[in-house]
C-alpha cells in the first residue's frame, strides 16, 4: 500500500538512477575522492573517544566542584543527617565518572556518516537516534573547527550550513582533520555558485 | 579586503549583507579611485563615498528621506519612553515634576538620534543593487542585491496614509529582522524603489517611462499598492465577520478592552485630578504609621460591611501587607474607603442576572490582580468590593438553581461578546483583503486603520500551510497561508507588518476555490500528480498501522495524569475528568483518519488533525533537509518520525514533521525526497 506514491513518480526509488544524478551535480565539479563520498557509512575518528573522554570528564570536574560547595553547605544545614548529602554527592560523582568513561565508546558506536553525490547523511544518537539528511545542493557554506584539544588529537568539527531552519548548520564532531577537509572539499564543489 | 584604506582615526564598519565580489566586479573602476584617494590626511565628509570602497561608485543617484519623515522618526524614537512617561503621570501626578523632568530628560537623546537619522540616512538604487547609508560616528553602508530581496512590504497607519506616505520594509532571507527597515518614504519614491527591484534596474530607467509613474493618477493617488496584476481574491466584509465569529480573536480584543476599562476606572476613580484630595493621600502614603493606621481602617469597613465581627488581634496581622504593594495598588487602595459608601451599595443594587457574568469576570481579574496580598484583610475588602453586589444582591434569595442559569447566561454573553469582538476585530485588521497576482509577483493588502501591503514572488513560496479549523471543516471553508524566507515571526505586531515570514495568502474561502487559487499561486503545480487528480483525490498515504494504538495510549495516560491531579484537589469531584474520555478516544481514531502524508510531482504534502484539518504544502525545490528522528518508543514499534527542513519555517509553527510512520516507508520517503530535492537546485 504504501508503496503506490514511490511506484508512480520516482523510477529511482528502490535502485537509484546513477545518470539522473550526475546530471543535478555540477559538470564542472572536480572528480569526487573515491575514498570519502562513496556512499558508505563511515565512523569518526576513534581518536575522538579518548577526546570525548577527557571532555566528559573535565566538565564532571567542574560540576564535582560546584556540587562540592553546596554539599558542604547542604552538610552543614543538615546537622546529624549530614551524611546523606556525603552520599548523594559520592554517589552522582560515580555515576557522572562512569557516564564519562562509557558513554563515549556507546556513542561513538551509534555515530556516523555517508557521503554521497547526493548529498550527506549523519547518523546519531544512543538512545534518541536520528538521520539527517543535507542535499549538497543546499549547503550554503561548511566551516571546519578546531580546538585545543581537538587539534592535540589532529581532530576537527566540520560545520554544515543550510538556509533551513532546524538544520540551520549541522555539525559533525570527532572526524580525523583531514578528512573534515576532505568532506568540505566536496560539499562546496557542489555548491557552484547558486547560493544567496 | 586588504586594500581596505584605513583611517584609524575614524571608527567605521561597513556590513555587506552578500556577495562583495559580486558587487565591486560591476565597479571595478571605483578599486582604482579608492587607490588613488588613499592619503593620509583625513577625508572630507563627502569623501566617504571615495573612501568606502563598500558602497562603490553606483549608477543612482543618492537619495534621503523626505521632510515628511522626519516626525514620524521623532515620535519612533520617542515611544519607548512614552508609556513610562505616562506612568509616571498616573501614579505619581504632575507634582512631582522631579520625576517628570527627569524622565522628559530621556526624550532629548531620542529626539536628537531620529534627527541624525533622518539627516544621515540615504539610499541608492543602482543597477543590481540597493546601498542603504545611514550613521553618523559609526557608518553603515549596506549593499541589498535586488535578486536577494524576498519581499516588499508597507505599513501604513491611518497618518501615515494621510500624509501619503508609507514604512517600507525590505526582507532578505537573513532571517530574524527584516534587512531594512525605512521610516517614512513618499508613495512616489517607493514605487521607484519597487520598479527598480522588480527589474532588477534600478534608477537607470528613468521613471518617467515606467508605467507606473506615467499613470496620471500617480501624484495624488493615495494607493501606494498601485493596484496592477489580476486579481485574484477579494474578501467582502460579510467573509471577514465569518471569519471573525468562526475563531477566537475575540479573547485578544478582551483582554485589551479589560486593560483599558482598568485604566480609565484608576484614572477616574482615583479623582486624579483632585489635587486637594490627593496630596494629603500621598502623605499618609509616605508615612508608615499612617499607612497602617490606614490599612486598619480599611479592614474594619470591610469587616462592618460583611457583618462580621473582627477579632481584636487583627490589627497587628495587618501590617505585614503594607510593604509589599507596588505604588499603583497602594494609591488605588487608599482613595477608595474615602468615597461614600452608599455610592457603592446603590450601584450595588442596580446589578441584575444578565450582568453576573461579567461580574465574576472582573472579581477573577481582581483576585489576580493583588496576588502579593496576603493580607486577610485587605483581600476580604477586596472580595467585598467585588463580589459585594452578588452578596447583596443575593443574601436573601439565591438558589443554586439561579446561580446556575446566571453563570449559563453569563458564559453565553461571554461567548457571544467576544465572538462579535472577534467579528470586529477581523474586519478592522483585515478590511478589503485583496490578492493580486502581477506577472510573478503576488501581492496581498489589507487593514482599515493600518494598511499593509505586502509583495512576494512567486517563487520564493517556502511553504503552503492550508488550515480548516473544525466550524470552517463544516462550512466547507478553508484557509491558506503562505511562508517565505524572510524575516522572523512577527505575526500579531500590526505596527511591525504582515506576520512577515508567514502570509495570508486567503483567510477564508470555499474549499473548492482553494485548488485554483493555489495552482495559480504555486511556481509549480502543486497537486499534480501523474494521473492529474486534484487535492482531494490525492492518495494519501496512512500512518503506520501501529499508531492509534500509540496515540490512544498516549491520550489515555494524559487524561490518567489530569485524572489524579484533579482527584488530588478537588476530590470526588475530580471524577469529572472521565467525561473526557469518549473525546480522547474519538481523537485518536479521528486523527488517524485525517492524517497522512502524499507526493505529488512537485511537491510534498502532509495533513493532520482530528477536529481540524492541517495541511502543509512543500515544494521539492524548497527542500532544505530531512530529518529521522526515532525514540525508544518508536523504535519499539518498529516507527519513525520524519521532519521537512524549509527555509524561514519557524519550529513552533506549521510544517512538515510527520509522527508515527513505519521504519521502511520512512527511509523510502526519504529517499525519494532526497532524490527530487537533490535533483533541483534551490533558488531563492
Amino acid at each position: 500500500m504504501p508503496e503506490g506514491p514511490f511506484v508512480a513518480y520516482a523510477p529511482t526509488a528502490s535502485s537509484p538512477a546513477p545518470d539522473r544524478i550526475a546530471q543535478t551535480v555540477s559538470s564542472t565539479a572536480e572528480p569526487v575522492p573515491e575514498t570519502i563520498a562513496d556512499d558508505k557509512d563511515h565512523s569518526l575518528d576513534p581518536a575522538s573517544i579518548p577526546l570525548e573522554r577527557i571532555g566528559s570528564f573535565i566538565g564532571t570536574a567542574i560540576l564535582g566542584l560546584v556540587l562540592f560547595g553546596a554539599t558542604v553547605g547542604g552538610s552543614l544545614a543538615a546537622g546529624r543527617f549530614w551524611f546523606i548529602f556525603f552520599g548523594a554527592y559520592a554517589t552522582i560523582m560515580l555515576l557522572l565518572c562512569l557516564r564519562s568513561w562509557f558513554w563515549p565508546p556507546l556513542a561513538y558506536r551509534h555515530t556516523s556518516y555517508r557521503l554521497s553525490r547526493r548529498g550527506l547523511v549523519i547518523r546519531r544518537g544512543v538512545i534518541w537516534r536520528s538521520v539527517a539528511h543535507v542535499p549538497r545542493s543546499r549547503v550554503q557554506h561548511t566551516d571546519v573547527s578546531q580546538g585545543p584539544l581537538q587539534r592535540y588529537f589532529d581532530l576537527g568539527t566540520l560545520t554544515v550550513h543550510t538556509a533551513g531552519t532546524e538544520f540551520a548548520s549541522i555539525a559533525l564532531e570527532g572526524l580525523n582533520r583531514e578528512v573534515a577537509d576532505q568532506i568540505r572539499d566536496v560539499l562546496i564543489d557542489a555548491g557552484e555558485g547558486d547560493g544567496v | 579586503m586588504s586594500e581596505l584604506p584605513q583611517d584609524p582615526s575614524i571608527p567605521r564598519t561597513s556590513q555587506e549583507s552578500q556577495e562583495p565580489q559580486a558587487s565591486s566586479e560591476a565597479n571595478q573602476p571605483s578599486w582604482e579611485k579608492t587607490a588613488v584617494l588613499e592619503d593620509p590626511s583625513p577625508p572630507a565628509p563627502e569623501a566617504w563615498d571615495k573612501t568606502l570602497v563598500l558602497e562603490p561608485d553606483g549608477d543612482g543617484s543618492r537619495l534621503s528621506l523626505p521632510f515628511v519623515a522626519l516626525p514620524f522618526l521623532i515620535f519612533n524614537g520617542a515611544k519607548g519612553i512614552l508609556p513610562l512617561l505616562l506612568f509616571l503621570l498616573w501614579t505619581r501626578g504632575p507634582q512631582d515634576l522631579f520625576l517628570l523632568g527627569s524622565a522628559t530628560l530621556f526624550l532629548v537623546p531620542a529626539i536628537l538620534g531620529a534627527v541624525v537619522r533622518f539627516f544621515t540616512f540615504s539610499y541608492r538604487l543602482d543597477d543590481e543593487d540597493m546601498v542603504i547609508r545611514e550613521g553618523l560616528l559609526t557608518k553603515q553602508v549596506r549593499s541589498v542585491p535586488y535578486s536577494r530581496i524576498q519581499n516588499v512590504d508597507l505599513v501604513q497607519s491611518l497618518i501615515h496614509r494621510w500624509m501619503g506616505v508609507a514604512v517600507v520594509r525590505l526582507e532578505t532571507a537573513s532571517g530574524g529582522k527584516p534587512e531594512a527597515v525605512i521610516h517614512v518614504l513618499t508613495l512616489q519614491a517607493i514605487r521607484d524603489m519597487r520598479q527598480a527591484i522588480a527589474s532588477g534596474k534600478g534608477k537607470k530607467a528613468p521613471a518617467p517611462e515606467s508605467p507606473g509613474a506615467t499613470e496620471p493618477a500617480s501624484a495624488v493617488t493615495d494607493d501606494p499598492s498601485e493596484p496592477a496584476g489580476r486579481l485574484l481574491l477579494r474578501l467582502k466584509l460579510r467573509r471577514l465577520a465569518l471569519l471573525g465569529l468562526m475563531s477566537n480573536r475575540g479573547l485578544i480584543v478582551v483582554a485589551a478592552l479589560f486593560g483599558l476599562i482598568q485604566q480609565v476606572d484608576f484614572f477616574n476613580g482615583s479623582d486624579f485630578l483632585d489635587f486637594d484630595r490627593y496630596i494629603p493621600n500621598v502623605a499618609e502614603l509616605s508615612d508608615p504609621e499612617r499607612f497602617e493606621e490606614k490599612l486598619t481602617e480599611m479592614a474594619e469597613e470591610a469587616a462592618r460591611r460583611k457583618g462580621l465581627v473582627e477579632p481584636e488581634g487583627d490589627g497587628t496581622a495587618q501590617t505585614d501587607g503594607g510593604d509589599g504593594g507596588e505604588t499603583g495598588e497602594d494609591a488605588d487602595l487608599s482613595e477608595r474607603p474615602a468615597e461614600p459608601a452608599s455610592d457603592e451599595t446603590t450601584s450595588d443594587a442596580e446589578i441584575d442576572e444578565g450582568e453576573g457574568g461579567d461580574v465574576s469576570e472582573e472579581a477573577e481579574k481582581g483576585t489576580e490582580g493583588d496576588g502579593d496580598g496576603d493580607n486577610e484583610s485587605i483581600e476580604s475588602w477586596l472580595w467585598d468590593q467585588l463580589f459585594g453586589a452578588v452578596e447583596k444582591a443575593s443574601a436573601d434569595s439565591w438558589s443554586p438553581l439561579r446561580l446556575a442559569i446566571t453563570v449559563v447566561l453569563g458564559l453565553a454573553l461571554l461567548i457571544l461578546v467576544t465572538r462579535l469582538l472577534s467579528a470586529v476585530w477581523m474586519m478592522v485588521t483585515l478590511y478589503d483583503f485583496q490578492l493580486r497576482r502581477d506577472d510573478e509577483d503576488l501581492r496581498t493588502e489589507y487593514g482599515l486603520w493600518t494598511k499593509i501591503t505586502a509583495t512576494v514572488p512567486r517563487k520564493r513560496i517556502q511553504l503552503l500551510s492550508i488550515r480548516e479549523t473544525f466550524l470552517q471543516r463544516k462550512l466547507g471553508m478553508t484557509s491558506v497561508q503562505i511562508e517565505t524566507a524572510g524575516g522572523g515571526g512577527t505575526e500579531n505586531d500590526p505596527q511591525q507588518g504582515p506576520g512577515s515570514a508567514r502570509l495570508w495568502l486567503a483567510p477564508l474561502i470555499e474549499r473548492s476555490a482553494l485548488e485554483p487559487l493555489v495552482e495559480e499561486v504555486m511556481p509549480q503545480p502543486a497537486f499534480k500528480t501523474e494521473t492529474e487528480a486534484g487535492l482531494q483525490d490525492l492518495d494519501w498515504q496512512p500512518l503506520a498501522p501501529g499508531a492509534h494504538k500509540r496515540i490512544l495510549r498516549r491520550n489515555l495516560l494524559i487524561v490518567l495524569l489530569i485524572l489524579v491531579i484533579a482527584l488530588a484537589t478537588f476530590r470526588v469531584w475530580g471524577l469529572l475528568v472521565l467525561l473526557l474520555l469518549p473525546w480522547v478516544i474519538r481523537h485518536a481514531k479521528l486523527f488517524i483518519r485525517r492524517s497522512g502524508w502524499a507526493l505529488t510531482e512537485h511537491a510534498v504534502l502532509y495533513r493532520s488533525g482530528a477536529w481540524g484539518l492541517r495541511t502543509a504544502v512543500v515544494p521539492f525545490s524548497k527542500i532544505q533537509g530531512l530529518r529521522i528522528a526515532q525514540s525508544p518508543f518508536d523504535r519499539r514499534h518498529r516507527m519513525a518520525s520524519l521532519s521537512v527542513d524549509t527555509a524561514g519555517a519557524s519550529l513552533t509553527k506549521h510544517r512538515i514533521s510527520v509522527s508515527y510512520l513505519d521504519t521502511e516507508v520512512v527511509h523510502r520517503l526519504v529517499d525519494h525526497l532526497e532524490e527530487e530535492t537533490a535533483r533541483l537546485e534551490f533558488k531563492w
